[in-house]
């Protein structure tokens, strides 16, 4: 039996969990307030005044110069740069990462070693290389060159996060596959894919949220109000005379939203012991 | 029901050379037992002919048509990991159905060999379970289940019950040749474990460092080894080995080393040999002129039976004795054996080659 602890040390646990909590959650709250009170001020103090949704109603109807729905526009963009670099780079990570564990070829190792260097790189160090490129491939201010970019950024690290996954699949059972009579291709879709869900899961999550997160690269290649993500388009509420927070948080809430939504989405795959009872 | 056919098989990792070169005939139905000790290659022998490794040289041939070139699915052969390796996203209906699902069998027809081979296997009432929800002796009995539901043409074994306890492996061993019984089907089973390979083989092939022993039944390996290591590796607990000094004496020959005085009525090549002794030939005996004497160790009883360790010599020998008589002899007594001479082996020193004494018109 564990000693219970004196008063003095639970006073100072609970302590230091309140400061904790406090800590993590103020920010949490202070975005919530700002988003609620109409008032477009910036306040340092926690304190319920009056709330309405009016921020939020703003932001969401926000249209352009000509009168388009401009937040639905931005939202698309981001939603689609978002969804098909993680589809795209799923796709690519997950065959380079059956391929990189299974089988053995030249370059392998190589290979491998690459996909991590260009890890190593800020992204904002490649931001003006990748700009010449696009521009030459005719693709600044497009959907596609950023979904380009984002895929080319993420990919690496998914393999690698794949590539680790998928060692740990037993190679008895795709042998035993092998000899049921599946081809590689059946084998990758039947007995890997099915037993790598957990790492997709969380590829899929870490791709979509680093193109839905990413600022820096869409502000540089992006310059039409039509062609922005949300992150972009949050910004321009965070002017250098006059700053919209009201509008920011509340833009910042709606953000989060997605993010939050594939997490729960995806929860029920994150799980442990799928290979359990298979070897030994 | 297929023949199998290795004509100079070899296989190297990179400039290892893990077999040199195999030639082994199966003939169709047979038991055979692939046996040695770790890493002697008898799963690489397996593994070539499932065709999940590429055989470095020679054919591998099935019912006579070569399938060298040929990819493990082309092969119609099942295997039976030591590992089980059952899909764990399956149940054990689907894990069962998986092979007859990718040729296409009508799902009629998938249903009634799923169920009749489950119903052989006792596995009725697991069919919709996860491998997770099984124990390891039903575990393995669907990995058997696996191979069974396909009729392949030959069956392979990869140490299937060495993952389980003594009990169960036991168990499910006359489970595998009541197996056999009903299939007879050609069947290579791996194993390290030699009392398997006694228990179930039909022919046994005694693998080491690549090179085959010795190919007979098992009842030839255990009467008749070809050499020290094939005498020291089946039966157990194991042959005892003296070494001895073989002399001219007379129309024979006379054996001799510290403990041990024998005389022989054929003529053996002279020299330094080592006589082989299975611990079920050593006869213990009053007679003060019997040709073995040594000291007693230990006794260790076993029920009915009573392993007697002691020392011929310098050396430490075993003899299998009953209970009753192996409680007469105290440690650190004197203890004397008869041996009949058809118990003996000789083994030539150096080369461990059986030695057989020259023909007597000689």
């Amino acid at each position: 039996m564990e000693k219970r602890a004196s008063f003095g040390r639970q006073a100072l646990r609970q302590l230091i969990l309140l400061i904790v909590s406090v800590i993590v959650i103020y920010p949490v709250l202070w975005v919530v307030q700002t988003a609620m009170t109409p008032a477009q001020e910036f306040r340092r103090e926690i304190a319920v005044s009056s709330w309405s949704f009016d921020n939020f109603r703003d932001v969401v109807s926000t249209k352009d110069a000509r009168g388009r729905w401009l937040f639905g526009r931005q939202l698309w963009n981001s939603l689609a740069v978002a969804g098909v670099t993680t589809l795209f780079g799923i796709f690519l990570a997950l065959t380079g990462a059956y391929a990189l564990s299974r089988f053995d070829f030249p370059g392998r190792e190589t290979g491998l070693a690459t996909l991590l260097v260009t890890q190593m790189f800020p992204g904002v160090v490649m931001a003006i290389p990748i700009y010449i490129i696009l521009d030459k491939l005719k693709l600044l201010n497009s959907m596609w060159g950023l979904t380009l970019v984002y895929s080319t950024t993420a990919i690496p690290f998914c393999i690698w996060m794949l590539k680790g996954y998928i060692d740990t699949i037993p190679k008895d059972l795709e042998e035993a596959a092998l000899l049921d009579g599946a081809t590689r291709w059946q084998i990758f879709t039947r007995i890997a894919l099915p037993l790598a869900r957990p790492a997709i899961a969380v590829t899929a999550l870490f791709s979509f949220m680093t193109a839905w997160n990413e600022f820096i690269l869409a502000a540089t290649f992006l310059n039409q109000e039509t062609a922005y993500t949300l992150p972009v388009a949050i910004q321009r509420y965070v002017e250098s005379e006059k700053t919209a927070w009201g509008h920011f948080a509340a833009a910042a809430i709606l953000v989060s939203l997605p993010v939050v939504a594939l997490f729960f989405a995806l929860q029920r795959h994150l799980v442990g012991g799928l290979t359990a009872g298979s070897v030994k | 029901m297929a023949s199998v056919t290795l004509r100079g098989v070899g296989k190297d990792f990179g400039a290892t050379t893990i077999l040199p070169s195999i030639d082994l005939e199966i003939a169709d139905g047979t038991f055979l037992v692939l046996v040695g000790p770790s890493g002697c290659g008898k799963s690489t022998v397996l593994r070539i002919v499932a065709g999940l490794e590429a055989a470095t040289r020679g054919d591998v041939a099935i019912d006579g048509e070569s399938v060298t070139d040929k990819k493990p699915r082309d092969r119609d052969v099942a295997m039976v990991f030591q590992s089980y390796a059952l899909y764990p996203h399956m149940t054990v209906r689907e894990n069962l159905a998986f092979a007859l699902r990718l040729r296409k069998d009508p799902q009629a027809a998938i249903d009634a060999r799923v169920a009749e081979v489950g119903e052989m296997l006792g596995l009725g009432a697991l069919l919709e379970r996860f491998p997770r929800q099984l124990s390891g002796g039903q575990r393995q009995r669907v990995a058997m289940g696996r191979a069974i539901v396909r009729r392949p043409r030959v069956f392979l074994f990869d140490e299937p019950l060495s993952t389980l306890d003594a009990a169960l492996r036991g168990k499910l061993r006359v489970e595998l040749k009541r197996l056999h019984q009903q299939l007879k089907s050609t069947m290579i089973y791996v194993t390290h474990d030699q009392i398997e390979a006694m228990t179930l083989a039909d022919q046994i092939v005694v693998l080491n460092g690549g090179v085959i022993q010795q190919h007979g039944t098992p009842d030839e390996l255990y009467r008749r080894p070809a050499n020290r290591f094939v005498a020291g590796f089946i039966g157990s607990p194991p042959m005892n080995f003296l070494d001895v000094e073989i002399a001219k004496d007379g129309d024979g020959s006379a054996m001799r080393a510290p403990g041990l005085e024998l005389r022989l009525p054929e003529r053996w090549p002279e020299g330094p040999a080592v006589l082989g002794l299975r611990p079920n030939d050593l006869v213990p005996s009053d007679d003060a002129a019997a040709p073995l004497s040594g000291e007693v160790d230990v006794v260790e009883p076993i029920g009915w039976e009573a392993h007697l360790h002691g020392r011929i010599g310098e050396t430490p020998v075993c003899a299998q004795l009953t209970a009753d008589v192996a409680r007469r002899y105290e440690p650190a007594s004197t203890i004397r054996f008869d041996i009949a001479p058809r118990a003996l082996h000789l083994f030539d020193r150096d080369s461990g080659a059986r030695l057989s004494a020259e023909a007597q018109d000689a």
